[in-house]
């Protein structure tokens, strides 16, 4: 008797301190801003091997870095002086990049009145980090719609590309009473390491209008996109084009899913420069005809098609995959719910993507989760992850 | 409240001023808001439409077909006024102000309102469907207790075809 009694009130106590410890971590959200506090991360290394973290908290995007691998971060820096409505869910997020000598270029989509509108905005950082120069906006029509799903990069000589999905030209012709699915893929290049950007270059009309934008280097100093794009007869396929500082190459056809739908997928794909440099690493998520779930293929530019396409997972709880190249090994990353926790499967291949080995499960929670994202650093690769019961997580793949 | 600059005529002023009353009435008397929908919360939506005919339809403010299924189903409200419609949002809790504000402009705010509880939405979408990609807008139509599956905009014509071939609604 006196021992049930012991017991139940030690679990009573312990559970007592447990909610108070919750509700004591709640409150510091209000106080503290912090990765874990905060809204859709992006991650990068520098060259030094610190990791630095761009996220959305409270209408501002914040930047901090780690030098501890996510352990620690420094007081966070506001990049926008000025509270703003930013998007930060699920496939529309801030974006930071490293550039030469230190600086870091950050990009986001600001919210605007009317639904689904919404701003490129971008800012930069001459010193390290210690502060942030006034946002500029980088859509140069001056109007108050659609303008949304940044990608950024730089390029080894500095240059910065901007790119995101526009519907000026949805605008433009539904007031002349025609029809334009989706949204169009527009980019802006600064050569001047940020300061200014050039005008506006369209890539494609009819891009899907939900879907997150991937962004690799490529040689000659230019990049690559890879985008969900609506084909003839609303196919909702993908497309890669090549960007450079003055044109991009028209766009080709990259996945061949059969997938005609009218929908939002929220889900785009991800791309990555082989290390060779001639050809690129592809995954994606489909639910074609042809191909269902999230799939990987490699494909050339100047090819008619993608090859080595296999299947990564094709169960209905996979999602968000990642595709990375470091030295001779090709990553690939996805989520994966079996019912009661999520996970982060990785697949690896050391034959630039003509063999891979067996899906492995890494990490896991319970709880809600981000998007995952690969990071490298040398010749170590991790993975970033924010979850609602661990806070910001890197874990060595 | 702002005074209301009205016509010199009195008989337009004592409508008006009816009219001004009614919109505040009906403003308070609105149905309560959208219900946070949890794990074990589609089973009980199942369980309370069990033996009708009714529809699910899933959408998110951040999904411009959605917007479309919407305008959609407004006007198939309108048409079928008795047809139970379960809406869910699948943005979650935090956005809830901008989705009911949103279902009120579609005058859709009286059907079976839901939106995406502060858990995992793998977890939700798992307990709606397993085999459910997560595109949106995503629907199930339900009768004699089987369901149908459809991801991406309803048609409309099929849908009001369906309604008039049920025997219940």
């Amino acid at each position: 008797m006196m021992y049930k009694v012991c017991f139940k009130a030690v679990f009573a106590v312990v559970a007592l301190i447990l909610s108070v410890a919750a509700v004591a971590e709640a409150r510091d959200c209000a106080l503290v801003i912090h990765p874990a506090c905060g809204n859709t991360p992006s991650a990068a290394f520098d060259r030094q091997g610190k990791l630095w973290i761009a996220f959305e908290q409270r209408d501002r995007v914040y930047v901090t870095s780690s030098t501890d691998l996510g352990h620690s971060f420094a007081d966070a820096v506001a990049v926008n002086a000025i509270a703003e409505p930013i998007y930060a869910r699920g496939e529309n997020r801030p974006k930071l990049v490293h550039g030469p000598n230190g600086k870091l270029f950050v990009s986001w989509t600001r919210k605007l009145a009317n639904r689904f509108s919404g701003d490129i905005r971008f800012s930069r950082s001459l010193n390290g980090g210690k502060s942030f120069e006034t946002p500029l906006t980088v859509n140069d029509d001056g109007l108050q719609i659609s303008h949304r799903f940044d990608a950024l990069k730089v390029t080894p000589s500095g240059k910065v590309f901007l790119t995101w999905l526009d519907k000026r030209d949805k605008v433009k012709l539904q007031s002349e009473g025609k029809n334009y699915p989706g949204a169009a893929l527009y980019y802006a290049v600064s050569e001047d390491r940020g300061a200014s950007f050039k005008p506006n270059i369209k890539v494609a009309d009819n891009s899907c209008e939900c879907c997150r934008i991937a962004i690799a280097n490529y040689r000659q100093d230019k990049v690559a996109v890879m985008w969900r794009h609506i084909f003839e007869g609303g196919i909702r396929d993908h497309a890669l084009a090549i960007l450079g500082a003055d044109k991009a190459t028209a766009p080709v056809r990259a996945t061949v899913d059969d997938w005609q739908i009218d929908a939002c997928p929220h889900h785009g794909p991800d791309i990555a420069l082989s290390s060779d440099g001639m050809r690129y690493h592809m995954t994606w998520f489909t639910n074609g005809k042809l191909h269902k779930g999230l799939y990987y293929g490699r494909m050339s530019p100047g090819n008619a098609q993608a090859e080595g396409i296999i299947s990564l997972d094709t169960n209905a709880n996979a999602s968000h995959p990642q595709v990375a190249v470091n030295r001779n090994t090709v990553f690939l990353l996805w989520k994966h719910f079996d019912g009661e926790k999520t996970e982060l499967k990785l697949m690896k291949s050391t034959t630039d993507g003509s063999s891979w080995g067996e899906p492995k499960s890494t990490v896991a929670t319970t709880g809600a989760s981000d998007h995952p994202q690969l990071l490298q650093h040398g010749d170590r690769t991790y993975a970033g992850w924010h979850t609602q019961n661990e806070g910001y997580r890197l874990v060595q793949l | 409240m702002k005074a209301i600059v009205l016509s010199s005529s009195n008989n337009l002023l004592f409508t008006r001023s009816w009219l001004v009353l009614l919109l505040l009435f009906s403003a308070a008397a609105r149905p309560a808001g959208m219900q946070a929908l949890g794990a074990e919360s589609y089973a009980g939506i199942e369980k309370t439409y069990a033996g009708h005919s009714f529809l699910v339809a899933l959408w998110s403010l951040d999904c411009p077909p959605c917007m479309k299924e919407l305008e959609m189903l407004e006007r198939v409200h309108r048409a079928y006024p008795d047809f139970k419609i379960v809406l869910i949002n699948t943005d979650g809790v935090e956005a809830s102000e901008e989705a009911e504000a949103l279902l009120e402009q579609y005058e859709l705010n009286s059907a079976d309102t839901w939106i995406f509880a502060p858990e995992e939405t793998e977890k939700l979408r798992f307990s709606i469907d397993r085999q459910w990609y997560g595109e949106l807008p995503r629907s199930y139509l339900y009768r004699d207790n089987a369901r149908q599956s459809h991801s991406g905009l309803i048609d409309e014509a099929q849908l009001r075809n369906w309604l008039d071939s049920l025997t219940d609604r």
